[in-house]
């Protein structure tokens, strides 16, 4: 069974119709990347299935469980995490509490023993505090673990924040542009990670980038979207040479 | 367990004892001139810049660490002094003279009050927490005025004519206990999952959601016992002041508040301590200067913003108020 | 029906001096998101300007209140102008609260200079007549009370508001203003001084709570105290929320609104007429959460 299907998924704001009939299903293990120029509607999908918006209409089934009206981090606790397009770190706290900060929702105490630093509370954050650095250093992020995240060079602030939503204990991970910024050798780099990720994680990956070169070596199925429209989807080399691909980016004729 | 915490805990304590029994000692020995030095008047300056600390600090909960920005504080305040002061004084009418009574009455009934002020924390702060920054400040203004007119036009709560007669059951060592049981049990959340959890709503709410914090309860949440502790200040402060009028507990209040706050460091306890304890003595230092001293009062406050834009601590901490941090063990991957 | 229509009228003349209050709110607050505190007691200032300058000002031009009022506008400008310079400048590019929070100093200044003996005394003041009180007889038996200070407070204000809309629609300096509060970093790039924008809604927020003191006295006959602003002038603030902060025709809609309905509720119980704006506001607010004319703009992701 897939691990997350989506179908028929319809989004309008006010006339405006944002994504029509998508469809998508990703299979335990895929790295899968969605691509199309600006405007195509690849953000919204992110944002519907990370239950910003309501879609319209139709269905979103992840791990079994229909998941549509959910609140964001309900869908989280259920095994989507994310990044953001542009970096959203806790940029006053320190690096290793954005670790911390994304385990909150299995954190071993409640509220009553965060108010009486009870037993349960120290031992807690003793495990926090070796889950936290144990990440963190996977990412080679842990002698910067007590600086303040916003501080840190852009860089590390995009693997922090893909820590962070390890942290989660995601079973689909999502990156909104994971690449944005970055020049040839960090992206070869970033998708070295991204493959690694999968393994290490045993995750499930869909991801919206713009730098082809990144979404075509990673990548083991593409879905083109343009106008809120599936254009076309497929291995990489049939996307690479569909020509409606070729339209949608540069114009008709080219 | 491998914390070291224990000898500075044991310092810290030893520290506001030694405080405590130096006031005391110097409101009882007869030094000048056959009466003690610190007379009722210093002691209830003492009294109400406990009361002033316990406010701030809750404060602090909801518009430092959580990022909202509530300016009703008064309000809740209010519900708390009126709940106790009826229980204490026109339900139950226990006095000072029969302690033995009169303080285990007197210690439920500002936990009762807490309770109704944080009651009303959660029907203020359930359906206005989703409106952002000055929307949220006004209705949570709006409210504290609301909760005003219902005292005004309640005839068993004596309505305009304020509530008198309320026993006098705060004394020293009311302040001293109440003062920092309520600052330890704040700090201690503030350094937890939850208060990081807290700090990252202030930081950005969408990825808070999105790391899978319940945002909206946990705003709520903290405005409710943030709430609890502004009741419990209104019953130590009723029962201090022992008559209480709607007019103490207007919007002004709440913005007296909201200075304290900021001037010391929204985003630090310490800040949230020292702020009301340096503006709450600061007229009495300036008392040479006379009529002067209250137009000099706020150029202070001016020039400490202007100069000290984020509070006079920052984001600073004092030692005593951090959690002591372990040594981190060495790699193990 | 007369108890209604005169109800109706006393708020609208409440609400006109609210208006041109809310007005100053608006303007700050749409240009620097700054809640400025200190505008109830430029108001205030506005106010005792027609105790202290109303005698001189007949002296010298024989009629007291037009003279009263253009000089109380000046006067109350020039403050506001000079208090921008001093208290919020060095905090334009600093935290907001820190700029709030020196408002609130401000505030608390000018109501405790005020009230030093020898400036405008803490001591509660009969405001001079600026005009002689007359009533106008209404026809029809509806025991209507109708004064010409009624009129004079309505028709001030509603000349100001006319002239200050004219000012914002139509003069380059009006359409800069609004430019800087659509996007003032844009309009900075656009070549418009932002800082002559600041001023200048720091000299006609305030002017026009100058001539709401010198309507509010002549409507009152009395000065509390130097304390004075502070209730109109949270009532005012309110109303501007009401409207939609930062929109100035929905400063003016917010004004009405709270005047009238404070009209109504107070002949009902007085303490109600207090609160009843408060319990209004909070139920706009929740469902219109950015005011009745406000824009709603959500957040990005």
């Amino acid at each position: 069974m897939a691990l997350l299907t989506i179908s028929h998924l319809t989004q309008f704001f006010g006339g405006l119709r944002a994504i029509s009939d998508f469809n998508i299903e990703l299979e335990h293990g895929e790295i899968v990347g969605l691509i199309g120029p600006n405007g195509a509607g690849k953000t919204t999908v992110f944002n519907v299935l990370t239950g910003i918006y309501v879609p319209t209409k139709g269905t979103i089934v992840f791990d079994g469980q229909n998941i549509v009206g959910k609140k964001t981090h309900q869908i989280t606790q259920a095994g989507i995490a994310r990044t953001f397009q542009t970096i959203r770190l806790f940029s006053k706290s320190s690096v290793i509490d954005n670790i911390k900060i994304a385990y909150h929702s299995r954190i071993p105490y409640g509220d009553a023993d965060a108010f009486l630093h009870t037993h349960k509370y120290w031992q807690g954050e003793q495990f926090l505090d070796d889950y936290a650095i144990d990440l963190l250093r996977l990412f080679h992020l842990e002698q910067h673990a007590d600086d303040i995240s916003g501080s840190l060079p852009y860089g590390a602030q995009r693997r922090l924040e893909i820590a962070r939503a390890l942290a989660t204990k995601p079973k689909l991970l999502i990156l909104d542009e994971p690449a944005a910024g970055m020049n040839p050798a960090e992206a070869d780099e970033l998708m070295e990670t991204i493959r690694w990720l999968r393994d290490k994680f045993d995750l499930t990956i869909l991801l919206v980038e713009h730098q082809m070169r990144v979404v075509m070596g990673v990548c083991e199925r593409i879905k083109v979207m343009d106008f809120g429209e599936t254009i076309c989807e497929g291995l990489p080399e049939h996307v690479r040479n569909d020509p409606r691909v070729c339209e949608a980016y540069l114009g008709k004729g080219a | 367990m491998t914390f070291i915490r224990t000898h500075r805990t044991v310092a810290t304590v030893a520290a506001f004892v030694l405080v405590y029994v130096i006031i005391k000692t110097f409101s009882i020995l007869p030094l000048a001139e056959g009466k003690p030095l610190i007379n009722g008047y210093y002691l209830q300056l003492i009294a109400l810049i406990g009361i002033n600390i316990v406010m701030t600090v809750s404060l602090g909960m909801v518009n430092g660490f959580t990022g909202q920005f509530s300016i009703g504080h008064a309000g809740f305040m209010a519900v708390g002094a009126y709940t106790s002061a009826m229980i204490t004084t026109v339900w139950l009418h226990v006095s000072v003279a029969n302690p033995w009574v009169g303080y285990p009455v007197f210690i439920l009934a500002i936990l009762v009050g807490g309770l109704m002020a944080a009651g009303a924390g959660y029907l203020v702060g359930a359906p206005s927490l989703r409106l952002k920054g000055d929307y949220l400040a006004i209705v949570t203004l709006c409210a504290n005025e609301l909760i005003r007119t219902v005292i005004r036009v309640t005839e068993v709560l004596n309505g305009p004519r304020g509530l008198g007669g309320i026993p006098k059951f705060t004394n020293l060592e009311v302040i001293f206990v109440f003062t920092i049981v309520s600052v330890v049990l704040m700090r201690n959340y503030v350094f937890s999952s939850h208060g990081r959890s807290m700090k990252a709503i202030r930081d950005s709410e969408i990825a808070a959601e999105a790391m899978g914090i319940n945002t909206t309860r946990q705003k709520v949440f903290v405005f409710a016992f943030s709430a609890f502790f502004a009741g419990v200040s209104g019953g130590v402060f009723a029962h201090l002041l022992q008559y209480i009028h709607p007019d103490n507990f207007s919007f002004v209040k709440s913005l007296e508040y909201l200075i304290y706050l900021y001037v010391g460091g929204s985003e630090s306890i310490s800040g949230a301590i020292i702020g009301p304890a340096i503006f709450t003595l600061l007229p009495e230092l300036m008392r040479g200067l006379k009529d002067w001293r209250m137009v000099i009062y706020p150029l202070i406050l001016i020039l400490t913003m202007i100069f000290r834009t984020e509070g006079i601590m920052g984001l600073k901490e004092f030692s005593f108020i951090l959690i002591p941090q372990r040594k981190r063990k060495e790699a193990n991957t | 029906m007369g108890e209604f229509l005169q109800q109706l009228i006393n708020g609208i003349q409440i609400g006109s001096i609210y208006a041109l209050i809310a007005l100053g709110y608006t303007m700050v607050y749409g240009i620097l998101r700054l809640i400025n505190f200190a505008h109830a007691d430029i108001f205030m200032v506005g106010a005792y300007m027609g105790f202290f300058l109303g005698p001189v000002m007949t002296k010298i031009f024989g009629s007291a209140f037009l003279p009263t009022i253009i000089a109380a506008m000046l006067v109350c400008g020039l403050l506001g102008f000079v208090m921008e310079k001093l208290a919020y400048r060095p905090l334009r590019y600093k935290s907001r609260l820190s700029a709030l929070i020196t408002a609130l100093g401000v505030s608390m200044f000018l109501e405790n200079f005020c009230s030093m003996p020898r400036v405008f005394s803490p001591a509660f003041l009969k405001f001079p007549d600026l005009i002689v009180a007359r009533n106008i007889p209404i026809p029809g038996n509806l025991g209507l009370n109708v004064s010409n200070v009624l009129l004079l407070d309505v028709s001030v204000s509603v000349i100001l508001m006319v002239l200050l809309f004219w000012f914002v629609n139509k003069t380059l300096i009006g359409k800069q203003m609004r430019a800087v509060s659509f996007d003032k970093a844009t309009a900075s790039l656009m070549g418009i001084n932002i800082d002559v924008v600041i001023s200048t809604a720091f000299i006609v927020g305030p002017a026009l709570a100058g001539a709401g003191g010198i309507l509010y006295g002549t409507t009152y006959g009395m000065l509390a105290s130097p304390f004075l602003g502070t209730w109109p002038g949270i009532k005012a603030f309110i109303a501007a929320v009401l409207g939609g902060i930062g929109n100035i025709p929905g400063a003016v809609l917010g004004a009405y609104i709270m005047g009238i309905s404070e009209a109504f509720a107070t002949s009902v119980n007085s303490n109600l007429g207090y609160g009843i704006a408060f319990a209004i506001l909070i139920g706009i607010l929740l469902v219109r959460p950015s005011g009745l004319l406000g824009k709603f703009m959500p957040e990005k992701v």
